[in-house]
């Protein structure tokens, strides 16, 4: 119904409604989510261009300059791109046949081979690098095992473009296993069983009705994938080796030296750039190409067939030898993980050799245990403040609809910006006391991690709270209302019980992407709390001694687990609600 | 007694109602009746407190409730999709709004099992999650959430929407008997004509952010005041400017022949015994058994004249038979 404004007007008003109370909770709440989002996400990056381009007082493009005069810097740059539109092909092919494979396709054993297809999802970043490292790296036990086999096999075969493409495309495949299926199961499976009624092939089903519906994901994964690439930073420093060094790596080496953080400024704002262009492009592609399945009687889909019985082998042998790829890690870690110095410095399993002491040696120093603590509780707190914040956040967005779009947007930064340009800014802007912070200084503060974990796990947490807090039925509210209780019981007994598995489930997402976190810990750790990524990283050096790596792989393992039983948790949780 | 006085409702510089006066009776079965978009749930949601008039008062029992927030105003809502909480089972949603008042638990106790009973819900069922209820018990669940609490007013927004026809029909008539139980001052609002009819004492048709007319049942379908009215409600035969100036030709009565006619299908008869009764000559272009009626269509010059008979065995006519209907020229409505 369209109504004009032409409708009889009100012969009188008898009452005008105009006076609105001064909601003082609402206000100081409003207030200190400003003061945050200026002071940590905000400032720190409009001071980050004033320190880069403002130099004695005048503009100046000084550390460009030096930047572009950098052959090191400039190959870096190179050497990001490449990597990054590389891993666009390569993560993106491995990425959908996973898919296919586990979800699509009738292939045998799909439970086990998708069990292993997600295992990175239990321990990415920097404990998935060292563990191919301890694979396939120059000390790895294949390439151990080549040397043997063939001695004039070279031993660095997997340092460089090669090896860090490599570990980067296992790496980049989660996003595949967690959207893509999703996206998959999601499909009607009428519109393939229609296609199949008009005479249409497998083959052809696939190209024409399957991926064009999921090109809306696709392109969604390929920018995030893209975004991965440009900041890979584990990867390139582990195997990169002295020819294939990246972008982050460089920022990191620069940011710590006082002489070369304007280089690391400069650096991490054209990785800035990148990103919010890349971001730019993909919105404009991503307008328009979301499909809405029309049916009214979704079909759930049923896996197909491979008919020709060749592209069914070759499709399992493929399918069997990325399980391979991908449970070798795993399985060779978890088992060298229990054997003694003398073994995994041979690279050689034995029965005899296999005990718990390294596991015991964990626990029983505190030194060892100590960096599992540091980022269990620096993961778990920021897990906890971001939903905190962001919770109350997405209430106020709820609640007041377009009035708090701008605070949207500003919380929306970190999505834009790579996590070392982050850390860059909060480093040059609060190594001196603010007037924002109290006049305190938060360089060499514990505190300073924790708030760049909080900032870079808000874009996420927001994305994923504003779709729960939507989805739940505004009537809800109203009903509660109408039976007499307040807003506050309102959100507490209705609303939030209504979107806690969500709750639950970003913050176990939350808590196990930070926990093994590399590159801003590396930038922003205090020494005295030295969390597990640095101490993963210095492990996995050439340089490092056999009790080092011996416990790398007791770090990895049990990374492993809390990362499992996280989200086993989480998952459980959300299935019985 | 409930009344609405001179509101307005803009929404920005959409006005979704305008000038609106109503006055609802205590325990009356009301119904706000209208299509889609045309202002009764903004009517229903003001009185309850989450629309606010842009001006004009509401006033219950004499005192203006403008400014009472939705917690304060003593009204319970069945809303469409009936809003129970997902996270709660079926007892827990009916104690609800008894723990909000902060009541005994075993006076909550005793007000869900009483309420339980009266709408007809099991004690196995009140153990049960709202997700594992049919339609029909998922709505036993919402009416007994509200009455639990013992409104001053109900209000029901299309609370048989989403059931069944067979089931609908059902439920409305418990509705009824509930709300007569109860004798609580009830609003209900629906598009569907045949509900409004059904169960209201007195039924507000609305139109377009308006008002066309408010009246008991009998006078909305009888003496419909609009065109709306009469096309919303119940199913009518119109009749063009030439049909009209055909049956002035054969009748005394003087109907307007710059306007068209409407005729409910009952006043449309295929036997002629009656006084004033004028013979129309029409031949049959369609007949749709409905098992208790056959709803015949018959051509009047251009006009498509639809009437019901509901003896099918005594009297049956075939596609293309010519038959003389029988209409009194005063039922025809002008407007």
């Amino acid at each position: 119904m369209i109504l004009s404004k032409k409708l009889n007007p009100p012969k009188e008003k008898l009452q005008t409604f105009s006076v609105k109370k001064i909601n003082i909770p609402l206000i100081l709440t409003v207030s200190l989510l400003c003061w945050f989002i200026f002071t940590f996400l905000v400032y720190p990056n409009i001071n980050l261009l004033f320190e880069t381009f403002w130099v004695d007082g005048a503009f100046s493009t000084a550390a460009f300059t030096r930047l572009l005069s950098s052959e090191r810097a400039m190959r870096s740059l190179r050497n990001s791109f490449l990597l990054a539109f590389s891993m666009i092909v390569t993560t993106n092919i491995l990425g959908v046949f996973c898919v296919l494979v586990t979800d699509y396709f009738q292939v045998k054993g799909a439970k086990w081979l998708r069990l292993a297809y997600m295992s990175p999802l239990a321990y990415s970043g920097i404990a998935f690098v060292g563990a191919f490292n301890f694979i396939y790296g120059s000390n790895g036990i294949l390439t151990r095992l080549l040397v043997g086999a063939f001695p004039n096999f070279e031993p660095t075969w997997f340092t460089g473009f090669g090896g860090v493409l490599f570990i980067t495309t296992f790496a980049g495949t989660t996003n595949h296993m967690i959207f893509l299926r999703n996206a998959i199961k999601g499909l009607d499976f009428q519109t393939i069983e229609a296609a199949k009624s008009m005479g249409a092939t497998p083959w052809n089903i696939l190209r024409k009705v399957v991926l064009p519906v999921l090109k809306p994901n696709l392109t969604a994964i390929t920018v995030l994938v893209f975004l991965t690439g440009l900041s890979a930073t584990s990867a390139p420093m582990i195997v990169g080796g002295q020819d294939f060094q990246t972008i982050n790596p460089l920022i990191i080496t620069f940011a710590r030296n006082i002489n070369t953080r304007d280089l690391a400024a400069a650096l991490s704002l054209v990785l800035g750039l990148s990103t919010i262009i890349v971001l730019a492009i993909s919105k404009k592609i991503e307008a328009g190409t979301n499909y809405l399945s029309v049916s009214k009687v979704k079909m759930v889909l049923e896996k197909q067939t491979i008919g020709n019985p060749i592209a069914n082998i070759i499709i399992h042998i493929l399918a069997y030898l990325l399980f391979a790829i991908y449970a070798l890690p795993v399985i060779f870690i978890l088992l060298f993980s229990f054997s003694d110095a003398y073994s995994i410095s041979t690279g050689s399993l034995s029965w005899s050799r296999l005990s718990l002491d390294n596991y015991l040696m964990l626990f029983r120093q505190t030194g060892a245990f100590r960096p599992y603590l540091i980022s269990i509780i620096y993961s778990g707190l920021a897990a906890l403040i971001v939903v905190a914040i962001v919770l109350v956040v997405t209430r106020l967005l709820h609640r007041y609809k377009k009035r708090f779009i701008l605070m949207e947007y500003l919380m929306m930064i970190p999505w834009f910006l790579p996590a070392t340009l982050i850390a860059v800014a909060l480093m040059v802007t609060y190594d001196r006391p603010s007037i924002f912070i109290g006049n305190q200084v938060l360089i060499g503060t514990q505190s300073l991690l924790l708030i760049a974990y909080v900032i870079v796990l808000i874009p996420f947490t927001l994305r994923m709270l504003k779709a729960a807090f939507f989805t739940v039925d505004d009537a809800l509210e109203e009903a509660s209302k109408s039976m007499g209780a307040s807003n506050f019981r309102t959100f507490f007994k209705v609303v939030l019980p209504t979107i806690f598995p969500a709750i639950i489930a970003v913050s176990a997402l939350n808590f196990n992407s930070q926990i093994a976190d590399f590159d801003l810990t590396l930038m922003l750790f205090h020494p005295f709390t030295e969390p597990l990524g640095p101490v993963i990283m210095s492990a996995t050096g050439e340089a490092a001694g056999i009790e080092a790596r011996t416990m790398l792989l007791v770090y990895t393992v049990i990374l492993m687990v809390i990362s499992s039983i996280v989200l086993w948790l989480a998952n459980g949780r959300v299935q019985r609600r | 007694m409930i009344e609405f006085k001179q509101i307005e409702i803009k929404y920005g510089d959409f006005i979704a109602m305008s000038n609106l006066n109503l006055t609802i009776k205590e325990g009356e079965f009301f119904t706000l009746l209208g299509p889609s978009g045309c202002g009764k749930t903004t009517t229903l949601r003001s009185l309850v407190g989450f629309v606010t008039p842009s001006s004009g008062s509401i006033l219950i029992n004499g005192e203006v409730v403008n400014q009472v927030p939705v917690e304060k105003r003593g009204i319970s809502m069945v809303f469409q999709s009936y809003a129970l909480f997902p996270t709660m089972n079926v007892y827990d949603n009916i104690a609800y709004g008894l723990r909000v008042q902060k009541l005994g638990k075993k006076e909550i106790n005793e007000k869900v099992l009483d309420i339980a009973k009266r709408v007809d819900l099991s004690m196995a069922q009140l153990q049960k999650k709202v997700s594992e209820l049919s339609g029909g018990q998922q709505q036993r669940v919402a009416i007994a959430r509200a009455l639990v609490l013992q409104p001053k007013i109900l209000v029901l927004d299309e609370p048989l929407s989403n059931l069944d026809a067979k089931l609908r029909h059902q439920l409305r008539q418990e509705l009824k008997n509930l709300q007569r139980s109860f004798g609580i001052t009830t609003i209900y609002v629906t598009h569907d004509q045949e509900e409004a009819l059904t169960l209201s004492d007195r039924i507000a048709v609305f139109n377009n952010g308006s008002i066309e007319q408010v009246g008991t049942p009998k006078e909305i379908y009888h003496h419909s005041k609009t065109e709306f009215v009469c096309n919303f409600i119940g199913d009518i035969n119109q009749i063009d400017k030439e049909g009209i100036k055909q049956i002035n030709q054969c009748s005394s009565h003087d109907l307007d022949e710059n306007k068209p006619g409407f005729i409910r299908l009952e006043k449309v008869l295929s036997v002629g015994d009656l006084e004033g009764q004028i013979p129309v000559p029409t031949k049959v272009v369609d007949a749709e058994f409905f098992g208790l009626f056959t709803k015949y269509t018959y051509r009047f010059g251009k006009n498509l004249v639809k009437n019901i008979e509901k003896d099918s065995h005594v009297k049956s006519f075939n596609v293309g038979d010519d038959v003389n209907l029988y209409l009194n020229p005063r039922h025809i409505l002008q407007y």
